[in-house]
């Protein structure tokens, strides 16, 4: 055990770092816009009629071919990494989201309407509160699966725990592999748990289940 | 004073609202009944413009809705609706409070308001005020609906079926209730249904409508004994509505008695304009034989056993 800290604590901690860096930046960015488009798509729903199919097509392009193009545009920085794993992390956010305000029952926002509320206060206290559940399981999503594609990072020699992965498979090194997805997995747990938390800050009681 | 002028509606080239007129007065109960698709909601939901009329105006007390400023329109004219009335994210008191704060009253006077209003229902502030409305009842939900269009004491009120998804005997309650309140405060109500034992039993008149026109404009009374055509009629017996029952009140029934009750015995007084309807809720409720009937006074005039009503009924065959 001591041995195995010797060789590889300080390199692990690092990738740990890298990785939990690249996840955090990645879906914060990825929060903004895709709360910003399904904001946008659901008040324009006949455009996003259109918009929607064409995000999911690109979806299905693999992280590897995009983060491949992305590096030979903007080099092998991390900054290729974070917009990568960004616009992947926007989809499930921008769907769910874009979901959890369609499907707020129209009576609602009748009545609030007939309450006198104006388009701002229906917004702020009607449709954004009741999207809530919904956005929150995009988010929780999203960071999962951040955090299995941010090893990537490691295709373009910018670190996380890609490193020990890629390099288990090149040089054919069981341990290496192992090394690097089990803190990989105890992320996506601890991650989780952080999203619940905030989760059950952020969503009215009423709309959580007991 | 609520004044519908000739107002029409299309939607494209399909006429939804074929000219309808009518004035409600201050304080009164107006009942607009009709089969699905007859135009009620959507007449009543031009009086605050949740939709706009194609032809016509409406006036309140004089001033065309279309020159008045939204917000105050709909602020002024309390809106209950069937069912999901309630917001799930907000709490019984904040859901209570959505007209207030638009209004931007202060946080006292807010909080006093709610609990006068949670008071008048009997039930109590500081159990109720922090629940959801997922923890409530179907009853409990229509009447904080009806109590969030009460808060700021608006002089109209519009229901749209309140009360259809509740059970019989809930039903029966609420309305009691709103009728109670309705004629203590002196509001004007606009009400929306199509079950005639709830219009006979609310409305001051009722607004028969089918195919977007009004196709009578009566008292209860007079609409169940000289419907004004046989749509109406159809539509009155296929419910079994009848006079003898559901209008026959407590008066009717009673035997006139001057003593008062025995006061050891448990006492039930109803009032002696009371319909059929409450007088049977009474004796389902409390298991007593007699009910005391009691006249504007308070004074007990009456009695009301099984056997009264028995002779009663005797008397007619």
């Amino acid at each position: 055990m001591k041995g195995f800290i010797d060789k590889y604590g300080i390199s692990l901690l690092t990738a740990i770092g890298e990785h939990i860096v690249y996840v955090i930046i990645s879906v914060a960015i990825a929060i903004v816009i895709a709360m910003a488009l399904a904001i946008l798509l659901s008040r324009f729903r006949k455009a996003a009629v259109v918009v929607m199919p064409l995000i999911s097509v690109f979806q299905t392009i693999p992280g590897i071919v995009f983060i491949g193009l992305l590096m030979l545009r903007l080099g092998m920085t991390p900054l290729t990494v974070i917009m990568a794993l960004s616009i992947y992390a926007v989809f499930p956010i921008l769907k769910n989201a874009y979901q959890g305000f369609i499907d707020i029952d129209r009576s609602y926002i009748e009545v609030a309407r007939g309450c006198g509320m104006n388009k701002r206060q229906i917004f702020m206290r009607v449709e954004v509160p009741m999207a809530m559940p919904a956005i929150f399981s995009g988010i929780r999503m999203s960071v999962i699966y951040t955090v299995s594609w941010a090893i990537l990072a490691a295709m373009i020699g910018q670190g996380g725990l890609g490193e020990f992965i890629y390099r288990g498979i090149d040089a054919n090194v069981k341990e290496y592999i192992v090394i690097g997805s089990i803190p990989i997995a105890i992320l996506a747990v601890l991650f989780r748990l952080l999203v619940d938390m905030i989760e059950k800050k952020c969503v009215s009681k009423g709309l959580q289940k007991d | 004073m609520i004044e519908y002028r000739n107002i029409k509606k299309y939607y494209g080239d399909k006429p939804i609202i074929r000219g309808v007129s009518f004035t409600v007065e201050k304080g009164q109960f107006v009942v607009i009944i009709g089969p699905s698709g007859c135009g009620k909601t959507t007449t009543v939901k031009m009086l605050n413009r949740l939709i706009d009329a194609s032809e016509g105006e409406i006036l309140i007390d004089g001033v065309s809705t279309k020159d008045m400023d939204l917000i105050k329109l709909r602020t002024s004219i309390g809106y209950v609706i069937q069912q999901i009335g309630l917001f799930p994210n907000m709490t019984v008191e904040e859901n209570i409070s959505v007209v207030p704060r638009i209004m931007k009253w202060d946080k006292e006077k807010t909080l006093n308001r709610v609990k006068e209003l949670l008071n008048m229902v009997n039930m109590p502030y500081n159990e109720y005020a922090g629940k959801y409305p997922r923890q409530l009842s179907g009853g409990q939900q229509q009447r904080i609906g009806v109590l969030r269009a009460l808060a700021v004491n608006p002089p109209i009120i519009i229901m749209d079926e309140p009360f259809g998804a509740l059970d019989p005997i809930t039903r029966e309650i609420l309305q009691s209730e709103v009728k109670k309140i309705q004629r203590e405060l002196n509001i004007t109500v606009l009400f929306i249904t199509h079950d005639m034992h709830e219009a006979m039993k609310m409305a001051d008149r009722i607004l028969f409508m089918d195919q977007g026109k009004i196709l009578q404009d009566a008292p209860p009374k007079e609409m169940l004994l000289h419907p004004a055509n046989e749509e109406i009629s159809k539509f009155i017996t296929l419910q079994e509505v009848s006079v003898k029952g559901s209008q026959m009140t407590a008066e009717d029934l009673m035997e006139a008695v001057d003593a008062e009750p025995m006061r050891d015995e448990a006492v039930i007084i109803v009032d002696k304009k009371d319909r059929l309807s409450e007088i049977a809720k009474h004796y389902e409720l409390s298991g007593v034989d007699r009910l005391y009937v009691k006249d504007e006074t308070g004074r007990v005039t009456g009695v009301i056993t099984v056997e009264s009503i028995i002779r009663l009924l005797m008397k007619q065959v």
